[in-house]
Formats: structure tokens, sequence, C-alpha cells
């Protein structure tokens, strides 16, 4: 393992000294060693500051998952500046928001992205400058923003900048949507970035004998293991293109082929994997560590894949982006029972409480709101002074410090052999009829049949009551009875619990990494229903 | 075919009035065109319209990847 590093572009650096032949990032027959890697992002740190980038400047990445975007990453860490992932696959006026938000005025891209930033260009009220896309496919552009190919790029000869660079120095910044609409802009500073990969790589151990599968896209906070985590330790990253992560016969095929030894992904993207004439083939890859997070993994999947790999550990992580990762449950034995699986324990050097949502309390608190003190947690939300965004309380560490402690939203509790559990969101937890209800509980006893693919549950206001709305998605290839779903419910929830109204759905709306946009749930539904009266 | 499912990917699935044309040679998946629903309401179109079952082992990116491939997979199906 490294010594400690002082900022994060010294992970290229050091990597190109250790590694300097090993592939770092490949796709298909494309691949960057990490020589050229160090030489590739040197030159674009070099053209950067030469367009008078400073330190901490903003600079945003629009671009589809490939070895351009990670080039971006380092060059732009190494001129000093902070890279902000912009999502393609989110609309035009969410991403102008967000380049206005960061005050952008350089982005990185590539020529695929044509059309988005035709569209872009129409809504952004200010030229930037575009570096990666030459202008043969921009020429109507308004803002006559100029144009710099990669190729123009890498014929540059010029040496990376030597630069000074504190640990507070920003590095990066990650935006989520906020509850408002308004985007919320997660600060990472090179202190946090470095933080995050040691310790990952303390825990989990990769090493130049890896090939990591990156799927997550560039904007979500799993990238961040990608991003710096597997260079950090020398890992081959094998970097899953938009078709891969959307086919999954295809994407069977790569982990075949590039004989995939690590893993990290929101559970979907393994779950579809598990039809008949997919699954087959998952025995040939020789996994070694599978990390999921997001969301919850129903232990019946966890089951089919460890009967797959059974060589493999697999590992629940939990962090919101806001911390990266905080927690962790390792395990090799298949779970027994359909019990969620634990969050696990706090991982070392963060300090945690948990927050009693009705006292205030945090001493001898069994169940509670998880909140996280660690040197992997961001430094704030951009400009969240002026935006009345709190994310931070100070309370007494265990060890009877002050401290400023970072409030996850997240319920958990101590299970019988002190793991912890996630219980549900704390805005996940309604009243009715005088009883607490987790959304989430509904939610995994109907994920334990078989014959249901997945769930997710609201709660709305109709008229004057409070109902409770299960949707779910059957399994392609399962017969199955709405029947089976009630006489579920039944069975494992209180009757107070029982959802109002069960809704079968071919799809739900997720976010662009794949998690279930509960809050969007109700007006999915209302559409549907529009379209079926209109057909 | 190709005029039918382009039509049905620019006017049902992208839905943008700024789109322009649809190359048929151009990449859907690549560059994010449609996403992962995006691409099963496309499975469903072709498998109502054209009276084929696309079994899960054939979802991959050759025979997804543009409007020609598409036309090519389906009509080595019929």
């Amino acid at each position: 393992m490294n010594s400690t590093l002082l900022h994060l572009g010294e992970i290229v650096e050091q990597g190109a000294k250790r590694f300097p032949d090993h592939t770092a990032y490949s796709m298909g027959e494309k691949r960057l060693t990490y020589t050229e890697l160090e030489k590739q992002s040197g030159q674009l740190a070099a053209t950067l500051l030469a367009e008078g980038v400073q330190k901490e400047n903003r600079i945003g990445i629009l671009a589809e998952r490939s070895l351009e975007s990670f080039v971006s990453v380092y060059g732009i860490l190494r001129a000093g500046g902070a890279f902000v992932p912009l999502d393609p696959t989110s609309s035009v006026e969410r991403m102008a928001q967000i380049i206005e938000d960061a005050n952008i005025r350089i982005v990185l891209t590539t020529p695929a992205q044509f059309r988005k930033l035709r569209s872009l260009d129409r809504v952004l009220p200010f030229a930037i400058k575009l570096i990666g896309i030459g202008p043969e496919k921009l020429s109507e552009q308004k803002n006559h923003t100029s144009c710099l190919s990669w190729d123009e790029l890498m014929a540059t000869e010029t040496d990376a900048p030597v630069l000074k660079f504190s640990a507070s120095q920003l590095a990066y910044i990650m935006y989520t949507s906020g509850s408002t609409g308004q985007p919320k802009g997660i600060m990472h500073t090179h202190r946090s970035g470095l933080a995050y990969a040691e310790r990952s790589a303390r825990l989990y151990r990769p090493g130049p004998e890896d090939r990591y599968a990156s799927h997550a896209p560039l904007h979500f906070d799993i990238c961040t293991f990608a991003y710096f985590t597997a260079p950090f330790c020398g890992v081959h990253t094998v970097v899953l293109s938009e078709g891969e992560t959307k086919m999954p016969a295809s994407l069977a095929q790569v982990l075949v082929r590039d004989q995939i030894t690590f893993w990290y992904a929101v559970p979907l993207a393994l779950i579809q994997l598990l039809q008949p004439g997919i699954e087959e083939s998952l025995s040939q890859v020789p996994m070694k560590w599978v990390l999921y997070g997001g969301e919850p993994f129903a232990p019946k999947y966890v089951r089919r894949l460890m009967e797959l790999w059974p060589n493999s550990t697999f590992s629940n992580v939990y962090g919101p982006a806001e911390v990266n990762q905080c927690t962790y449950f390792n395990f090799s034995e298949p779970p027994q029972g359909e019990e969620p699986i634990p969050l696990g324990q706090v991982w070392a050097d963060a300090d945690f409480l948990l927050l009693d949502p009705d006292t205030g309390k945090t001493e001898g608190v069994q169940e509670g709101e998880l909140c996280i003190h660690a040197e992997t947690a961001m430094q704030g939300y951009w400009r969240q002074e002026s935006r009345n965004l709190s994310p931070f309380f100070e309370a007494n560490s265990p060890s009877g410090i002050r401290k400023q402690y970072y409030k996850t939203g997240d319920l958990v509790y101590f299970n019988a052999h002190g793991q912890l559990v996630f219980k549900g969101r704390i805005d996940a937890q309604i009243k009715k009829r005088g009883y607490r209800i987790d959304l989430a509980e509904i939610e995994s006893a109907a994920l334990e049949l078989d014959g249901v693919q997945d769930a997710a549950c609201f709660s709305t206001l109709e008229g004057e009551n409070r109902i409770i709305v299960l949707t779910y998605q059957r399994r392609r290839e399962e017969e199955f009875k709405e029947e089976e779903l009630i006489e579920q419910c039944r069975r494992r929830l209180p009757s107070y619990a029982f959802p109002d109204r069960l809704v079968e759905l071919e799809s739900f709306p997720r976010t662009s990494s794949g998690k279930i946009i509960r809050g969007q749930l109700k007006d999915w539904i209302e559409q549907l229903n529009v379209h079926k009266q209109e057909s | 075919m190709i005029e039918e499912l382009s039509r049905y990917i620019t006017e049902d699935l992208i839905n943008d009035p700024d789109f322009g044309t649809l190359e048929t040679d151009e990449d859907l998946l690549g560059s994010g065109l449609l996403d992962s629903l995006g691409m099963m309401r496309l499975v469903g179109f072709i498998e109502n319209n054209y009276g084929i079952k696309v079994p899960t082992e054939d979802l991959t990116m050759e025979n997804f990847m543009s409007v020609e491939t598409i036309e090519k997979y389906v009509n080595s199906k019929k």
C-alpha cells in the first residue's frame, strides 16, 4: 500500500512509477497504461493551465462512460481545478442550472455528446469552452463556443505542471437532487478523496492482479472507487460502455471476456443478469469481491449469485455521497432467510452517533438517525450558507471531543449481534392512525417472493386519509398472482401497515444510476393512467 | 421497417422537438439517446409489431446498436 499521498493527482504520478506498463483503464479493445494515463492527463492539465484555469476553478465533464472521462478527471485535478461530472442523461435545463451554479466555463466532453451540446447551447446564457470535440458537428452554435478535439489535445507536447496543493483544496463537486428541486453540490477535497481511496483500499485490498468492472455512471458516487481507489492500488479497471450497462447479455459477455474479479454497483446491475439464457455464463467469471450499495440487495438474489460465484465475498457498502463510504458488512456465506442484510459496522477512523429523532438525544440510543464524522466526509454543500443548508450538527464524540457530524437522514438500529441495520429513510417513516410505519419494511416483505422482481412503496393523502401504495414489478419468467402478494403482506406485516393499494408496474422511475425514485412514483402512475385512457 | 423504427424512436422514445433527424447508423446506446427503460419499450414495440419474440440472450449491443442493426436482427428472426 502507498504511503500517504498529498493530493489526488499523485495517484497517477505514483501509478506510472510503480506499474508503468500495466493497464489502468480499458474499454473493449482500447486501453490506457499507467504511463499513458499519466502522460495524457499531464497534457490536459498543461492545456487547462494555458487556458487560464486557476486553483479550485470548476470544470465540467460531460461524457458517456469512456476512457476520456478518466483522463479528464486527472487532467483537471493535476491542473489544480475541481471536476464536476455532468449527467449526460439529464435534461439540458438541469445541466445548465449546474453549470451556472458552479460557475463552470470549461467543459471536457466527447464527440458522442454533440446532440446534448447543441441543445445545451440553446439554453445556456453564456459561452463555454469545449475541450474534446472538434467544431464540425457544432457549426450552428450561437455562443461561438471554442472547441479543441482530443486529437489536437494529445498532439500538444507539454509536460505536466508542477503545482503546490493543500489537502483542503477543492477536488470535485458531485451534484445530487435537492428536495427543493435545486441541485445540491457536494464538495469533496483532495483530503476527503484520498481518505476514501486509502480507507477502501485497506478494507478490500484490490491489487494489480485484479480486474475491476466500473459500472456506475461518472456523476454517481460509486464511481469514486474507479476514479481513485482502483488506480491507487494498480488495478486494471474495465470501463463498461453505455451499451453494456443497458444490454444484459452484452454485460455478461464482458464479465466473462475480461475475467472480472472485482465489482461494485447498485444491486439492479447484477439482478438483471439473473435471467435464463444469461445467468448460466456467469459461472465462468472468477469473481472475488462483489461490493454493492445504493439500495438493499434482496437475499434471494444474493444466494443465487453466491451459487454462481462460490469463491466470492460480498460487501454491503453504505454511505451517502456526502461522506463517501462509512459502514461495511462483508460476508462469504449465503444469507439465511429473508431478513435484510445488515449495514454491519462503521469503518475505522470514523465516529458515529445515533440521534433519537424524537428527543434529540444521542446517548444510550439503540435506534436513531445515523450521524457520521469522518475524514472521508465532504467539506459541505456548495454555497450552503446562502441556501440555509446545514448538513452538519455539533455534538460530543464518544471520546468527549466536540465534533461536526453529518446527519445521514437514515434510521438505523443495532441487532442482537451488535450490527447496524438499516431501517429506512427518516422521511419514509409515516404515521397512519397513530402507528409509525416504515415503508421499507413493506418493500422488503414483498421482495421475499420469487415472483417479485422489485418493489417500492409510497404514501399519499387521498382526501383526508393517508394511504399506502405498494408498487411492484413481476419477474419476466415467473408465474405470479397478486393474491400471493396480498397473502405475503398478511403474513409478514402488522395489520396497520397493510398497503391500501397494489399497483403492478412494468418499470420504475429510476435515477440514471438505477435507484428507484420513490418521490416520483405517484406522478409516474398517474401518467401511465393518462396514457391508458388515451389509447 | 427502418422508417417505422426511426419514427417510433424519435417521436415516442426521445420526444424532443429540437432533436432533428436520427441517422440509421446512429449509436442509440453509446451517447445515451435511449436509457434502459427506453430500450425495454423498444423491445416491446418490436415484439408487438413484427410478431417475433426477443429472448433474453439476444439483448445484446450488436443487435440493438442502431436502427440498421435492429432491422437486420428482426429480419433474421422472421
